[in-house]
């Protein structure tokens, strides 16, 4: 069989898969283990790096929050005390059922 | 540097139950042009549900009834091909209109990111020049931080309720702000545990087409997105002194399933609160992409502004260091742990005392995290409890993973009566928001034999 005999199709996909294994354009991350989200390729650490920095960026907030702020857990907010003692009452209240509170459904 | 994405302007949604949607919802978020497609199959591999249509070298395409919007094709598609819905001129509409009080919700991911559309460096915190831009755009702000410090405290609450319920309580007293209320828990008896997160709305849609029985177990709070919207409308409108129908809120997320969560139908809760019809909680989405477009159309960068200066709370911009950790994959689980770690066992937070670190529980690297958080209770539930200590049981899924692949086995043992966890956090894309689907997009560099093989592929 020559190569002129292929369809379009299979000539580009055995290409495609050759390609692959050759690992050239491999995706970032990888269902195939369980220890792992990204594969050791030049896209996976180039995504793993941009992730690392950002999530700097969160924890750098958290610890200003802390320490400028003095503000770890969600409770000592005293804009969120303001709310539930002006507005909301408690959590799981009446008003937070009908405004903070939903439900699901199946989409079969 | 980052590359721009294309975009295709939003409209209203579909008209009639259709398939996987509902009526009212936007269907068709993210599409793929298939002009530029060239078929290499990056997307079908990072698909964490299968919905990418089309094998390799062929055009590909998008099956919206399997999608769950949250984007991960688009952020790693090396060519640009795939685009998103965009509501950016209709924000820049509404905020030419001086009637309209525009309100911007801004998600803990996008200060950690917006700078990079800007030129800033991964990571650059900005908060306080965001602020200080977006109120020269003329919004009002009620970030989403302060919203995630009001799930921390309903999604808290209703935790420790069910863990009180199935421990044989029929009253958990909770002590608040030096306050004490008795919540009656039995009706959560019949509410199981383990409890999952209801803040990543890819997660949520996941679990209603794939995973209809594991519905039960999912918080019943909302999202904070969502819980920002009636807020802002309701409570909001007496703070800022506005009428609640002036008010446009504004979700800015990192996330395009964010886009697809305000269109659900139920989500015109101020609406039906106020008794006023039509109303939505949240009004438009954009991402953080499409919020720099908005501010580049009005010539505002706000990396010349004063993170400093800028940064002086007032209102709804309050938010605790648990609130914004939301954004990466774990902060939700650590700040649940936080506020439960203070309820229970009665001490305050030391604000830099590491005992307030909740390390175990931050994703990064690993698709699934578990850990036993022991938790001293204070006298009175000891005798509730019959205990010294509570053994808090929870687990954090970094990224579904492709073909649902981290997840799976964590929602099978759950069905099976067999997870041995409290609570458990899922975030379809791994790190989490902070590499959301909305985030801004850094081009995956092609090697020249890559663009080689590519040109070939396209021209023939």
């Amino acid at each position: 069989m020559t190569i002129k005999e292929l369809s379009r199709r299979t000539f580009l996909k055995l290409i495609g898969a050759g390609v692959i294994t050759l690992s050239f354009t491999r995706p970032s991350f990888s269902g195939e283990t369980a220890t792992s989200n990204f594969f050791d390729t030049k896209i996976g650490r180039e995504r793993i790096n941009l992730i690392k920095a950002r999530q700097a960026g969160q924890y750098k907030d958290d610890k200003i929050s802390r320490e400028k702020f003095k503000l770890a857990a969600s409770h000592e907010n005293p804009m969120i005390k303001r709310f539930y003692s002006e507005f909301a009452h408690h959590p799981l209240s009446e008003v937070s059922e009908a405004l903070l509170h939903t439900h699901y459904k199946a989409r079969v | 540097m980052v590359r721009k994405v294309k975009t295709f302007k939003g409209d209203g949604g579909v008209s009639a139950d259709t398939g996987t949607y509902r009526a009212g919802e936007l269907r068709g978020i993210i599409r793929i042009d298939e002009g530029t497609c060239v078929g290499c199959d990056t997307c079908r591999s990072v698909c964490p549900v299968g919905a990418v249509k089309g094998s390799m070298g062929e055009k590909h395409s998008i099956d919206v009834d399997k999608c769950v919007n949250c984007g991960q094709c688009l952020l790693n598609c090396p060519f640009g091909a795939i685009e998103q819905m965009s509501f950016v001129d209709k924000v820049v509409e509404k905020l030419k209109d001086k009637k309209t009080k525009v309100v911007a919700i801004i998600a803990p991911a996008v200060r950690v990111a917006i700078g990079e559309e800007f030129g800033a460096e991964p990571g650059t915190l900005t908060v306080g020049r965001l602020w200080s831009a977006l109120k020269k755009a003329g919004f009002l702000i009620y970030d989403n931080n302060f919203a995630a410090d009001q799930t921390i405290l309903e999604e808290g609450t209703e935790l420790l309720a069910k863990v009180a319920a199935h421990s044989g309580l029929k009253e958990l007293p909770v002590e608040l702000w030096g306050k004490k209320i008795v919540l009656n828990v039995e009706e959560f008896k019949h509410k199981p545990l383990p409890q999952f997160t209801s803040c990543c709305p890819a997660w949520v849609r996941y679990a209603e087409i794939y995973y209809p029985k594991i519905l039960p177990h999912i918080s019943s709070a909302k999202s904070p997105q969502q819980m920002s919207g009636p807020t802002a409308k309701t409570y909001g409108a007496k703070v800022w002194g506005v009428k609640p129908e002036d008010i446009f809120t504004v979700g800015v997320m990192p996330c395009t399933a964010k886009i697809f969560e305000a269109s659900r139908p139920e989500f015109d809760s101020a609406g039906r609160y106020l008794k006023k019809s039509g109303m939505r909680d949240v009004d438009a989405v954009l991402t953080t992409r499409d919020l720099a477009e908005v501010l580049k159309r009005l010539n505002i960068d706000p990396m010349k502004m004063s993170e400093e200066e800028g940064r002086k709370p007032s209102l709804f911009e309050f938010y605790s260091g648990g609130a914004t950790i939301f954004g990466a994959s774990g902060g939700v689980m650590e700040a649940a742990i936080r506020f439960a770690f203070h309820v229970l066992s009665g001490l305050e937070p030391q604000a830099m005392s590491p005992q307030w670190d909740f390390e175990d529980v931050r994703g990064f690297r690993h698709p699934v995290v578990s850990a036993v958080i022991p938790v001293p209770l204070r006298t009175e539930y000891q005798k509730a409890f019959g205990a010294k200590e509570l053994q808090v049981k929870v687990c954090v899924v970094n990224g579904i993973g492709p073909q649902g692949a981290h997840l799976k086995p964590i929602i099978e043992d759950v069905l099976a009566g067999k997870s041995p966890y409290h609570f458990i956090e899922v975030m379809c894309c791994p790190g989490g928001c902070i590499n959301g689907g909305g985030q801004p997009v850094h081009p995956i560099e092609l090697s020249l034999w890559d663009q080689l093989f590519y040109a070939f592929f396209k021209t023939n």
